[in-house]
């Protein structure tokens, strides 16, 4: 009886001995582990939330900065006819370009 | 008979006051069965939780990189100063009209791109983006077409100015082009109020519009320029001496001249002064001497120019090879 409470004894030692001490990096314990498995997942809890967070206002300002450049371009592209766009001063350079032409072979003598 | 254990019901416990000579036998079997799975246990625990290649050693591991690799991402470039928004900067009419808005939370850009409302959104700024497709591709029509007149331009003016140097000599024309002398014959009638008070010149314009000279069918065809390069005289001129803009003389003439109106030696000049508002239409004004008209007491121009033999001369230069296929600008830096 005695060995086999001695032997029962040695095992709960050992599982005891397993668990070991949270400071012990070592090894490294299974306290030890714990611990700092419980520290990463803090922080990467915390990081996590921080990521979500610059994700949201990431996709939200991109979504909205989109549109408003996509309106800017709009703008900037315009129309013929709308004076100042490109769409018009590239309309209006040919024309110039092709009187500029017509003006150039007046000069040489054609009727 | 023994009996199961509480926890481990795969092992038995000796039943109190019974099993009489193998109660012994009995608890030794289960204090063993008990070791054993004690033993079990630590190997299990060995093997979850401790150590560097233990499961939790692994976990903690990947923990660790998580946070590695959320690093990169702080401090939170916001840093709190940016607030997402709930209405589009641009087309909230639009966009609102098809059910779409800025998503803000986790939640909410989980139902963006679940529900659709991403493909609605891309839909829309593709359209956006097609119009504006069309509108550039016709502006860069429009800009190859400049670039390529452009380049004419410049290969034209390059011709003229070398075939100046070289000595290019007028031509007389007439109306449409055909070389030769003008017979039309035109009434100037002598306008009243003299030319800036200088005695030696009168204005004359024509009877009519019908009347006018060949050069004014030039003109009216938009082909003056002040470099432009066709006169008209009387008679033979001698003395052609500039190009033709607005206010410019459009010929001067020296030396003689026969007929009942001649002045040896003086000078006959034609200006162009473009559209009068008076008839509304474009006329000659004759800038006459004094000697070669009939004058007053006063030495005023006082009669009409009744018989001007018109011609025009015109600089024709050659139309040069234009290679413009493969624009090059700037042309005109």
């Amino acid at each position: 009886m005695n060995s086999a409470f001695q032997a029962l004894e040695n095992e709960v030692y050992t599982t005891d001995q397993v668990l070991g001490d949270a400071a012990d990096s070592a090894t490294p314990s299974l306290a030890y582990n714990l611990t700092q498995a419980s520290t990463n997942a803090s922080t990467a809890l915390t990081n996590s939330q921080t990521a979500v967070s610059v994700a949201n206002k990431s996709l939200n300002t991109t979504l909205t900065t989109l549109t408003s450049r996509v309106s800017t371009l709009e703008t900037t592209v315009g129309a013929v006819g709308t004076s100042g766009s490109l769409a018009d001063d590239a309309r209006n350079a040919k024309t110039d370009a092709a009187a500029a032409k017509t003006a150039a072979e007046s000069a040489l003598g054609v009727p | 008979m023994p009996q199961s254990s509480l926890y481990y019901t795969d092992l038995q416990l000796p039943t109190l006051n019974g099993d009489g000579t193998s109660y012994g036998t009995v608890l030794n079997t289960y204090i063993q069965g008990l070791e054993t799975k004690l033993k079990n246990l630590s190997d299990r625990v060995n093997a979850a939780g401790v150590g560097s290649s233990s499961t939790l050693a692994q976990i903690d591991r990947d923990l660790a990189q998580v946070t590695v690799n959320t690093s990169g991402i702080l401090p939170d470039p916001y840093s709190g100063n940016y607030s997402t928004v709930s209405t589009w900067p641009a087309y909230n009419t639009e966009l609102t009209a098809l059910g779409i808005s800025p998503p803000e939370t986790a939640s909410e850009i989980e139902t963006f791109f679940s529900s659709g409302d991403f493909t609605t959104f891309v839909n829309y700024l593709n359209g956006k983006l097609d119009a504006l497709d069309i509108i550039v591709t016709q502006a860069e029509s429009d800009l190859s077409s400049a670039l390529e007149d452009t380049c004419a331009t410049k290969t034209i003016l390059d011709a003229r100015t070398a075939a100046q140097s070289s000595g290019a000599k007028s031509t007389r024309l007439v109306d449409g082009g055909s070389i030769g002398n003008s017979p039309l014959i035109t009434k100037f009638t002598k306008v009243p109020t003299s030319i800036g008070g200088n005695i030696d010149e009168s204005e004359h314009k024509p009877a009519s519009v019908n009347d006018y000279p060949v050069l004014q069918y030039w003109i009216d065809n938009g082909v003056l320029t002040t470099s432009f390069q066709s006169f008209y005289g009387i008679r033979t001129p001698s003395d052609i001496t500039s190009g033709v803009s607005l206010g410019n003389y459009v010929s001067k003439f020296g030396g003689s001249f026969s007929g009942e109106n001649r002045a040896s030696g003086r000078a006959v000049q034609v200006k162009y002064t473009g559209a009068s508002t008076v008839d509304s239409t474009t006329r000659i004004v004759l800038r006459m001497p004094q000697l070669l008209n009939r004058e007053n007491a006063n030495n005023k121009v006082v009669d009409d120019i009744d018989i001007l033999n018109w011609e025009k001369h015109q600089v024709i230069y050659p139309y040069p090879t234009l290679n413009c296929s493969n624009p090059s600008p700037p042309y005109f830096s």
